[in-house]
């Protein structure tokens, strides 16, 4: 067996011997990861064969372990290298080791895997190892294939064989069932073919061991070996169904060529659901397992024995009390059901009395009092029916129309219903005094296990409709009228999964909100936190409702004021009020003083910050906004002004005196917080009527009457809040934010600042200053918001200055690639509204801006690349709309930038762009090509000056490749999928030759960019 | 049923049979009820023990007539303040990009854990938006702080 120029074995075999038994001996901790080093060389080395089978002979259990451990990665590692004679001794010896010496040891299973494993390798000589193995049992001696006719049948001599022989055979049989079954993908079908020549002698050896095991178990308690024979016979069951188990699962991948074999498998199934009844362990997974994985191996015998055992003293025994058997007969239940709802006899035959009686069960499991969470896991079983039920139907109904629905649909109809009645039962909360002792697991179950009623709850809506809808509020009103808030909880929770949905059935909904569901829960204080939360989450759920129906608000904006008070309610309060606000406003004006008291009071609790103040007041402010009159709307406005200035006051006085800086600057930010937000709620509602003529625009109410006030301390705020916190992230967004408040507004208001407000601040800004970004966003949407104001250009003209100063202190693109992003966005939105400001610059100033919008498309940093590719796709695009101002002036930066932005684009098609940035950067090129009838010589002199071209310049392949390209740009500009194709080719060559002639050339900045 | 609508409802159904804890994921509904199987309002909450912690962000995820063959558009609505989500709120991720990572076998629970990941590990090789990488690059513990506030404003349940 050995390799040529084996060295010799290094360790005489005694030492190894020792040395595994220091590898197993607690005194020698220290030694052990240099002895598993020297074994493992061992075990590897061309002498591994020889040393294991030495170990084998030991007397030591370890010492044998670590030799079948030695035979089995030999067996691995270098089997192919055995000649047929080797490969026959080697499988005489582990037969030989494993028959004399058969004790239920970890030896004696590592030698079952090792001979397992044997048989699967393309040397293994052995067809019938089953027979072969019980023949060597026999005769205590190795009996290979060639030998085996001359035996008794198996039949006969299987039964002899003493229980320890049977259990390794068993263990033998299941590791071959595994193993095979690994070989599943392989296309070598050998395996599997001597695989299946075993299954007859696989039937008889579970017979026969089944059979012993269950004669063992039937012993009557008087026999003087009865508990002796009880351990016996559960041993040789639960090794048998774990056998039978693999076979079972091996034949659903393997017989597929030979269904006609099933039945020597299926010919044990009676014996192995015998043991239910005698309660061995692993029976009831044995069949769960076999249900959820391979339904279809018991057939429709087997179906109904396992049914009538179900439905037996037994059965019922088990299910009357909730404990693990339960769990474990309960998988069985929902296996046996689901299996009969995949084949729709289930649902489709509800006549059928023994369908009828397997539903009543399903219904039963998810009645046990204990909670869900801690105690009760049958109820996540039956969940997992419930829902498969449920889904098949609702699949199988959207066939039919609302008239002709099938006769079954009824029947079907109503078992879910009373599912999700059974379901809405077990996810009440179970009360404090039980959940206090709960753990976060039990909490997680608990909580997973109403969100998967929920949506359970949303697919049985598909079905049930306004009856599920009835069903909910029923629950909910009588569990409000009884005070038993915890069922309140659970109703208006599954009511909430349904609210989407909900649209028409505003009288039905009535039923419960014209209840004082919610000023019941508000005077209550007995009742518990998470009713409380649900209810808030309810009005958030239907706010589209409460929206039609605002003569519910006056009970529910107070709750949500109320709610306020508790801190894991009041961010969630606080959205709500201020969406139902915003929604109803006209509704609400007369509320507006309680409001106002209401807000007073709120200030007084702990939960009052940013967050749920500016929410809040952007709920009041909603109101104001609806007033009828400019002089109302004042009111209201210098209220709510003077809850702002009273934080930025005290912001400056905290930050002044250096006092408390900290909280001077949360302040700072809840004053424009809120200053946004009420600025956002005074937004003109979209449903309000815009005169478009602009006869009723005039306005002066706000910037030169009696508002005026109003729109000095808006700019006050963010003046003087910005001055003492400059370098803040958060007031410099906080600040942009109260400007574009007013932005998009068509008609004047409080917010609508004069134009150059806005740039006033905007302008005010540098490159220390942060968010710049934000800043720069800002100043794009002034652009788009104003062009149509008399001071547009007079403004613009400032920004764009202010533009052209940001870039020329950045110098390059590169130092703050983000901030040229806004940088070259600003100039496109000028380009975009009003280009012909650019004319009156200087022709300096213009050339730096475009030298460095160039520089960008030059630049490996992906966001400026893109941006400035957009910027020259639209100022490209301008020249198509003639005889306008902005034509003529891009026009003229076409005329002269063309040459130098091709250049730009063409040294990234040449390779040096990204993949995702290449379809942006074509873009501008195409539109070029499409309306610039220089194009073509820019593109032929932008080519020819590339480096990586000129490199391989002699190449005729290479510039053919070039001339083919600049062809196919020019055929292909008006086809945008052809374009992009022959850029990506392009791109695609040039970067192969990148590789291929100069790597180094590959920009750095490139190597990750994917 | 077209390939499209077969692989969604099969989806559909996977989810609802095995989904990881604190997503949701079901079919859009338009405004007469009715749901449309190839739009999913999807929920991604931030990963535990991560800045994210306690946020839900909820997507738009658009399925294209070529769905599998071709990945759906995940977009966060409203769009997100992170440097992979674009303006638009368009998710940028390799695995949802058709020219490089996308595979048909990956399943909505992988995009969904996917996106999950994305919000604490924002990959610097792409960005998509300028504010928030910007920030990310400059100011780390402005950028957490920012991350912090639009937890808040997006709660789980």
């Amino acid at each position: 067996m050995a390799a040529p120029q084996a060295p010799e074995v290094p360790l005489a075999l005694p030492d190894i011997e020792e040395l595994v038994k220091t590898l197993y001996d607690p005194g020698h901790a220290r030694k052990i990861p240099e002895t598993e080093a020297t074994l493992r060389v061992l075990q590897r080395s061309p002498q591994g064969w020889e040393i294991g089978d030495a170990l084998l002979n030991s007397t030591d259990e370890n010492v044998r372990f670590f030799g079948a451990l030695t035979l089995t990665i030999k067996v691995n590692a270098d089997s192919t290298s055995l000649s047929d004679e080797e490969s026959t001794q080697l499988l005489s010896k582990l037969i030989y080791h494993l028959v004399t010496r058969p004790s239920s040891s970890v030896a004696t299973r590592k030698l079952c895997s090792t001979l397992a494993q044997y048989f699967t390798k393309p040397i293994s000589s052995w067809t019938e190892c089953i027979r072969s193995l019980v023949l060597s049992f026999a005769l205590q001696q190795p009996i290979l294939d060639d030998a085996l006719e001359h035996h008794p049948s198996t039949w006969d001599v299987i039964p002899q064989l003493p229980d320890e022989h049977l259990l390794t055979l068993l263990e033998f049989a299941m590791n071959l069932a595994d193993e095979t079954k690994k070989l599943s993908n392989n296309p070598d079908r050998r395996p599997h073919e001597r695989m299946i020549a075993n299954v007859e002698s696989v039937e008889v050896l579970l017979q026969v061991s089944f059979g012993h095991g269950i004669k063992c178990l039937s012993t009557p308690p008087n026999e003087p070996n009865h508990e002796r024979l009880l351990q016996v016979g559960e041993k040789l069951c639960v090794a048998s169904l774990k056998c039978f188990l693999g076979w079972i699962f091996y034949a659903q991948s393997e017989f597929k060529a030979v269904p006609e074999k099933l039945r020597y498998l299926r010919s044990i199934t009676e014996l192995a659901f015998s043991c239910l009844e005698f309660h061995v362990d692993d029976a009831m997974e044995f069949v769960a397992d076999v249900l959820e994985g391979y339904p279809k191996f018991f057939d429709e015998k087997d179906m109904h024995m396992l049914w009538a055992i179900i439905t037996s003293q037994w059965g019922l025994d088990i299910l009357k009390d909730l404990d693990a058997e339960t769990v474990s007969l309960a998988r069985i239940i929902v296996g046996y059901g689901t299996e009969l709802v995949e084949t729709k006899k289930l649902y489709q035959e509800p006549e059928n009395a023994h369908y009828q009686q397997v539903l009543s069960f399903l219904h039963e499991l998810l009645k046990y009092p204990e909670p869900v969470g801690v105690e009760d896991e049958v109820a996540l079983l039956a969940l997992d029916f419930w829902s498969t039920y449920i889904c098949a139907i609702a699949e199988d109904s959207f066939q039919y129309s609302e008239r002709e629905y099938p006769p079954w649909f009824p029947s079907a109809r109503s078992n879910a219903f009373q599912a999700i009645a059974e379901l809405l039962r077990k996810i009440i909360y179970p009360g404090a005094e039980v959940t206090k002792d709960w753990d976060s697991d039990s909490r997680k179950t608990f909580k997973v296990f109403r969100m998967d009623v929920r949506d359970i709850t949303m697919e049985a809506f598909e079905l049930l409709r306004n009856d599920l809808t009835e069903q909910f509020i029923d629950f909910s009103v009588h569990a409000l009228e009884a005070k038993q808030w915890y069922e309140l909880e659970a109703g208006l929770f599954c009511l909430i999964s349904l609210a989407d949905a909900l649209t028409a059935v505003d009288d039905k909904l009535s039923r419960l909100f014209e209840r004082p569901l919610f000023s019941t829960i508000s005077e209550n204080t007995d009742i518990p936190a998470v009713a409380r939360r649900t209810a808030v989450d309810l009005v958030a759920a239907f706010n589209h409702f409460f929206m039609r129906n605002p003569q519910f608000l006056p009970q529910v904006l107070p709750f949500l004021l109320g709610a306020l008070a508790q801190p894991s309610l009041a961010q969630g309060a606080a959205k709500s009020f201020a969406s139902l606000c915003s929604e109803c406003r006209k509704t609400l004006t007369s509320e507006l003083p309680s409001f106002f008291q209401m807000y007073d009071q709120f200030l007084t609790y702990t939960t009052a910050e940013e967050t749920t103040k500016s929410k809040v007041l952007e709920g009041i402010a909603a109101i104001v906004q609806a007033e009828a009159s400019e002089e109302k709307q004042l009111a209201g406005l210098q209220h709510l002004l003077q809850y702002i200035a009273h934080d930025a006051m005290q912001a400056l006085n905290l930050t002044k005196d250096g006092n408390d800086p900290e909280q001077g600057l949360v302040l700072a930010l809840t004053a424009l917080k809120c200053l946004s937000c009420v600025g956002r709620a005074l937004q003109a509602s979209d449903e309000s009527v815009v005169d478009l003529d602009g006869s009723d625009n005039g306005s002066i109410f706000w910037t030169q009457g009696p508002g005026k006030g109003i729109q000095t301390q808006i700019l006050n705020f963010i003046t003087y809040l910005t001055q003492v916190f400059p370098a803040n992230d958060e007031i410099i967004e906080s600040a942009c934010n109260v400007l574009r408040a007013g932005f998009k507004e068509l008609v004047p208001g409080p917010f609508v600042l004069p134009p150059a407000a806005a740039v006033d601040y905007i302008t005010r800004t540098n490159l220390q200053t942060p968010r710049l970004t934000y800043v720069l966003e800002t100043a794009c949407c002034w652009v788009s918001c104003h062009k149509g104001s008399s001071e547009f250009e007079a403004q613009a003209q400032r920004l764009l200055h202010y533009d052209l100063g940001i870039m020329q202190a950045l110098q390059h693109p590169r130092n703050e690639p983000e901030v040229s992003v806004g940088c070259i966005e600003l100039i496109q939105s000028f380009i975009k509204h009003h280009a012909s400001i650019l004319k009156s610059e200087h022709p300096d100033v213009l050339k730096g801006t475009f030298d460095f919008s160039i520089e960008c498309i030059k630049s490996p940093e992906v966001l400026p690349k893109r941006a400035a590719a957009a910027l020259w796709r639209d100022i490209i695009e301008k020249i198509t709309s003639t005889g306008t101002p902005d034509q003529a002036m891009c026009q003229e930066i076409v005329d002269h930038f063309g040459q130098v932005v091709t250049a730009a684009l063409i040294a990234n098609i040449c390779g040096e762009v990204d993949a995702s940035s290449l379809e942006h950067v074509a873009i501008p090129l195409r539109k070029l090509i499409q309306n610039d009838r220089h194009s073509k010589a820019y593109v032929s002199s932008a080519l020819a000056e590339q480096p990586l071209l000129q490199r391989v310049q002699g190449e005729q392949a290479v510039q053919d490749m070039v001339q083919k390209f600049t062809e196919s740009l020019m055929r292909n500009a008006k086809n945008s999928t052809a374009f992009k194709e022959a850029v990506k080719m392009f791109w695609q060559s040039c970067k192969q030759l990148q590789m291929q002639f100069v790597p180094q050339t590959v920009h750095p900045g490139h190597r990750f960019n994917y | 049923m077209s390939l499209c609508m077969s692989r969604l409802s099969a989806e559909r159904k996977e989810w609802r049979k095995d989904h990881p804890f604190g997503f949701f994921a079901k079919p859009a509904r338009n405004s007469a009820g009715l749901m449309d199987l190839k739009k999913w309002e999807v929920g991604v909450p931030g990963k535990e023990k991560t800045i994210w912690e306690g946020g839900l962000f909820k997507l738009e995820v658009t399925f294209p007539d070529e769905y599998p063959t071709k990945p759906p558009k995940c977009k966060f609505t409203p769009p997100l303040f992170h440097p992979n989500v674009y303006p638009s709120g368009t998710v940028c991720l390799s695995i949802l990009n058709e020219e490089e990572g996308w595979k048909p076998a990956i399943t909505i629970k992988e995009i969904l854990l996917g996106i999950q990941s994305l919000l604490d590990e924002p990959n610097p090789e792409s960005p998509a938006q300028a504010d928030a990488f910007n920030l990310f690059k400059k100011d780390k513990v402005a950028y957490e702080k920012k991350i912090r506030s639009i937890v808040k404003e997006n709660p789980a349940p």
